[in-house]
């Protein structure tokens, strides 16, 4: 059953535009938040792609000038910050447009603080202050490779790690052309991360309806375009699909928590070189069968998310639940025979059992951030473990 | 500092010498086809007395003006908003959505539906301008462009569909 409950919040302050020529409304959307000169921050390996020229084009006719600095590095730091500062302030620049996902939006957002206000509200953020000042316009120009907490209220500079509502980017392009085709493993590690997010904001326990929407979108979207994209390079459509379920299933979990498997993977993944994404993948069957013995956060309508309305309403209710975790298990097996590389479990990633403990283990620095019960992370952990799919 | 450069972006002369040309003909079209076409008359006679619509492309046009004069006329008015009054103010976003709708990739409606066009007026008076577009752009196009440019294609008579296209194109470049 969706939630009939009356009493929740739900933040989600961006506007999205999506679909074909979405970017030529940067300039209009820019004047009405009082914008006129906005710097582009990307990555080189886009502006080599061709990114920064299609942005340009799209400022055409607009008489506004542009600032780009295709020079985000993979992570980005303080330094690259201050130095920012003193170029978006010497150039009067007074908006920011991240073109890319992951360390683009790190920055992005980083240096909206700094030039908002002074470069050492960064610290007093991630000290506990709260920021004072409104923050200046930012947009974000997603694409296909990214980290999860693009359009959420975090961002990770360096060592720093920065939360405030007033991160969430303010609008949201998404246009086939900023969209390209990507390398099979990031598109599946796209897809796997907001699907983790989607379910775990599906089954968390201060769901609410709007939060049930945005996930339901993100996980509709997703079951029917991922394996789509990645067989046929050519699927602009599905592509455009997966990045506005990323946007649905970012919003949903950060209006609730980040889940278990979404830490897990994250954490996993800072000490082997595989994207998070397919490392929730591997964890996510297992934790849905954890949670199906739940009674407390369990749900019968699971399947309704991951296999559709007909899917669902064809299924008894006794075998609902136990359905939606065969569907994620039979996209895994799929992606993981279209997918050079993917692992067949968390084992192949180079971890030993004895390690395993050191992510159970309650506020170590290589485990999870969020408070679950250890002998739930452990049980997740060693079934992915031991089990190879 | 490496990486950084400041862009001035450029123009797209030809695109939009494109949606001014069609911007002109479409305007000059309106005011014959208020001539012409019953409804499209009855569309503007719902409209009240000295009503001015302007249609253009942001930031900076081109911009067509159609409005019914003291007797009631409807008039192509020019390009020039400065001065007129105008009580309907439709714009298109940018120069790319203009060029999707005047190549009739989008018909108005799906380009409204697509939240490419600002509208500045009555709403009422707004959805009787894309009413009164549509009828003139089935009266403009061959059918099979004019089937993906409008939101229905009517079912006219062979003989009052030419007639009336004849007489708009006539009064569309002739004046």
């Amino acid at each position: 059953m969706l939630q009939k409950q009356s009493s929740y919040s739900f933040y989600s302050p961006t506007k999205v535009l999506s679909g074909n020529k979405a970017l030529e409304n940067l300039p209009v959307e820019l004047d009405g938040m009082n914008a006129v000169k906005p710097f582009i921050m990307t990555t080189p390996g886009l502006s080599v792609r061709g990114m920064e020229k299609v942005m340009a084009a799209a400022f055409a006719d607009s008489d506004l000038t542009i600032g780009v600095f295709a020079g985000v590095p993979p992570r980005p730091d303080l330094k690259l910050v201050r130095e920012l500062y003193g170029l978006y302030h010497d150039n009067g620049y007074d908006a920011i447009i991240a073109l890319g996902g992951g360390p683009v939006l790190d920055a992005a957002k980083a240096l909206n603080i700094a030039v908002s206000g002074r470069p050492e509200d960064l610290e007093s953020l991630t000290a506990g202050n709260p920021l004072t000042k409104k923050l200046r316009p930012l947009a974000a120009v997603l694409n296909l490779d990214l980290s999860g907490c693009e359009m959420t209220r975090y961002a990770t500079l360096g060592p720093l790690s920065l939360t405030s509502s007033a991160l969430i980017p303010d609008l949201m392009i998404i246009d086939p052309r900023t969209v390209p085709a990507e390398e099979r493993n990031i598109v599946a590690a796209a897809a796997l991360m907001s699907m983790t997010q989607a379910v775990e904001a599906c089954l968390h326990p201060s769901r609410n309806p709007l939060t049930d929407a945005y996930a339901y979108g993100a996980a509709r979207f997703i079951m029917e375009n991922t394996l789509n994209v990645i067989r046929n390079s050519s699927d602009r459509k599905g592509r455009l699909a997966l990045v506005n379920a990323a946007f649905f299933a970012q919003t949903a979990s950060d209006n609730l928590a980040p889940g278990m498997v979404y830490e897990l993977g994250m954490a996993i993944s800072r000490s082997c070189q595989i994207k998070p994404g397919l490392i929730m993948g591997l964890l996510l069957p297992h934790f849905l069968l954890l949670e199906m013995k739940m009674e407390t956060t369990a749900r019968n309508d699971l399947y309704l998310f991951v296999g559709g309305p007909e899917a669902f309403a064809g299924t008894m209710a006794e075998v609902s639940s136990r359905k939606a975790v065969d569907r994620i298990v039979e996209v895994l097996l799929e992606l993981q025979s279209l997918v050079p590389d993917f692992p067949r479990s968390i084992r192949d990633l180079g971890i030993k059992k004895e390690d395993l403990e050191g992510l159970v283990a309650p506020g170590s620095a290589a485990g999870v951030k969020g408070e679950y019960d250890p002998r739930d992370i452990r049980n997740i952990l060693e079934k992915a473990w031991e089990t190879r799919f | 500092m490496n990486n950084y450069k400041e862009i001035q972006p450029g123009s797209k002369p030809l695109k939009r010498a494109y949606v001014a040309l069609m911007l002109w003909f479409v305007g000059r079209a309106i005011a014959a086809a208020a001539r012409v076409d019953g409804a499209v008359k009855t569309e503007f006679d719902g409209l009240p007395p000295g009503f001015t619509f302007s249609l253009g492309v942001m930031p900076q046009g081109p911009t067509m003006i159609v409005g019914k004069d003291d007797q009631g006329q409807v008039r192509y008015r020019g390009w020039n908003p400065e001065g007129k009054k105008i009580d309907l103010k439709m714009k298109v976003k940018n120069l790319e959505g203009a060029i999707l709708m005047f190549t009739f990739q989008e018909s108005t409606a799906v380009a409204t539906a697509r939240n490419r066009l600002i509208v500045d007026g009555e709403v009422p008076a707004a959805c009787a301008i894309v009413r009164v577009l549509d009828i003139v752009e089935v009266y403009l196009l061959p059918k099979l462009i004019a089937k993906l440019a409008v939101k229905r294609y009517p079912d006219w008579s062979f003989g009052e569909k030419v007639g009336n296209r004849i007489r708009i194109y006539a009064g569309a470049i002739l004046g």
